[in-house]
């Protein structure tokens, strides 16, 4: 909305009554298309807003319970600390193009079990057995199949540091053990973002699956408490 | 809708002070409290800088919002700037897992005034440690942490378990497992043999906790967060933390 003028008159003037008319009309016409132009920082406030989903709209999946999901696959698998629940979060939307999606993702490793002899290799892959890994996969649909896509990854260690010849802590008896300590219920946490590329309304975004797996199957990862939680940010 | 001049000045004759002020009238009103809704907007013309920004108030410490969040944080550039915690219960009872005392850890989250339904995400994260127990000298203690808030005047506690943690007792090896009801090392069992001191094993049991968690559809109130914890050693702190809240609004 431009700025509306008003006319100026000098003593003596005979205004017309197209000129008197001209401001109120000028603000007719202009305030059909109110825009930025004449509106002050920061003057929306919540009460302007009828539906703030329109803004930013949250996507989640929380499990806070007890019950532990074991992972000894050595490819990513999904989490399903319950049945028939799999740690995912349904999105089932059509982003438009260059439309943002933000995903956090955090949890609680449990009761582990780790063979921390492998740290005590002196030689490579000294010790790297004992990694475990997080994915976020993106399901979707281009109006065919479903796809996925890994958003990000995550790795943790099942031990501290002790890998080669030259970080161990040794036993009462003074003989080396090179091994790590076991790192069991320490929290894991991470983010990602999803920017959709292409034209407006042509994918479907189905879900994100929190998925897990560990670089070596004699280890078992123990998953307790886990969530995903999308926003949406809308243009 | 638009502004609509409810009065047309006549091209001649005298000019009727009444169309005039009927006209003013009709703006002033319309300037006031007419302007409203989508019909009034253009579509994809405001910004973000349109959107009220975050207000704190001091006085209460309460941070209000149109859409936003508050952040926060301490680095350990100090011991002054740590969060620490103790047990407060006597001894006879110092080691029993199944009393729960929580105590609020100081500088943890935000209070915040919500002024309708929303959603709430907080970002929280922090390095922990805790001292060795001197009433029970062996085991490994687990203190649990938690985020936790009470809304408006009901100072009832409800606890997130999303955010449920542990901060593990420095405990000298000389004895096996845990005290608690959990075991910092798993179930592969304690680490090495009896009588190891090695600092390796304490730094293992210093660990960075970090969560985020999702609140739904909280009603509109005052909500102050924190993050408590059921401490089962005499001194036990977090050191570095930051935290952060966001509100989106719902209604």
């Amino acid at each position: 909305m431009p700025i509306v003028k008003n006319n100026l008159f000098e003593d003596g003037d005979v205004p017309t009554g197209a000129e008197l008319n001209q401001p109120y009309d000028d603000i007719a016409t202009a305030s059909a298309n109110i825009d930025s132009e004449n509106t002050a920082d920061n003057w929306i406030t919540i009460e302007h807003i009828t539906d703030p989903n329109v803004l930013n709209k949250i996507y989640d999946f929380v499990y806070d319970g007890n019950t532990a999901e074991e992972i000894t696959s050595t490819s990513y698998v999904p989490i399903q600390n319950v049945a028939p629940n799999y740690s995912e979060v349904s999105l089932n939307y059509q982003p438009e193009q260059f439309e943002v999606l933000r995903v956090e993702c955090s949890g609680l490793v449990g009761n582990n079990d780790v063979e921390l002899t492998y740290d005590s290799t002196a030689v490579p892959p000294n010790g790297d057995r004992n990694y475990y890994a997080f994915r976020l996969s993106l399901f979707y649909n281009d109006g065919g199949p479903t796809s996925q896509l890994s958003i990000g990854e995550w790795g943790y260690s099942f031990t501290t540091m002790a890998g080669g010849t030259s970080r161990y802590f040794t036993g009462s008896n003074g003989v080396p053990e090179n091994t790590g300590v076991p790192l069991a219920y320490q929290t894991f946490q991470f983010s990602a973002l999803y920017i959709y590329p292409g034209a407006s309304g042509a994918r479907t975004l189905e879900k994100i699956e929190l998925q897990a797996k560990v670089n070596y199957s004699g280890n078992t990862l123990r998953i307790s408490r886990n969530n995903i939680i999308a926003v949406r940010a809308r243009r | 809708m638009a502004y609509v001049k409810p009065n047309i000045i006549p091209s001649s004759g005298v000019l009727d002070a009444d169309d005039i002020k009927g006209n003013d009238e009709a703006l002033k009103k319309y300037v006031n409290q007419n302007i409203s809704g989508a019909t009034d907007y253009g579509t994809n013309v405001f910004g973000t800088e349109e959107f009220q920004l975050g207000d704190y108030q001091p006085i209460t410490n309460e941070y209000s919002f149109v859409s936003g969040i508050a952040t926060g944080g301490q680095v350990l550039d100090q011991q002054i700037d740590r969060g620490y915690w103790t047990n407060t219960i006597k001894k006879a009872r110092l080691n029993d897992n199944t009393l729960p005392v929580w105590t609020s850890i100081y500088e943890t989250s935000p209070a915040i005034y919500l002024e309708r339904a929303a959603d709430i995400l907080i970002t929280f994260g922090a390095t922990s440690s805790s001292a060795e127990q001197e009433v029970a000298t062996t085991g490994f203690w687990d203190t649990t942490l938690k985020l936790a808030y009470t809304k408006d005047d009901d100072n009832e506690l409800i606890f997130v378990e999303q955010s449920r943690s542990y901060s593990y007792e420095e405990a000298r090896m000389t004895s096996a497992g845990p005290s608690g009801n959990t075991n910092p090392f798993g179930a592969t069992g304690k680490p090495s043999s009896a009588g190891d001191e090695d600092p390796e094993i304490a730094k293992g049991l210093r660990r960075w906790i970090g969560w985020s968690v999702i609140l739904r559809n909280l009603t509109s109130g005052h909500y102050k967060f924190s993050v408590y914890v059921n401490a089962k050693v005499e001194e036990g702190f977090l050191g570095a933390r930051q935290f952060k809240a966001e509100v989106f609004y719902t209604t």
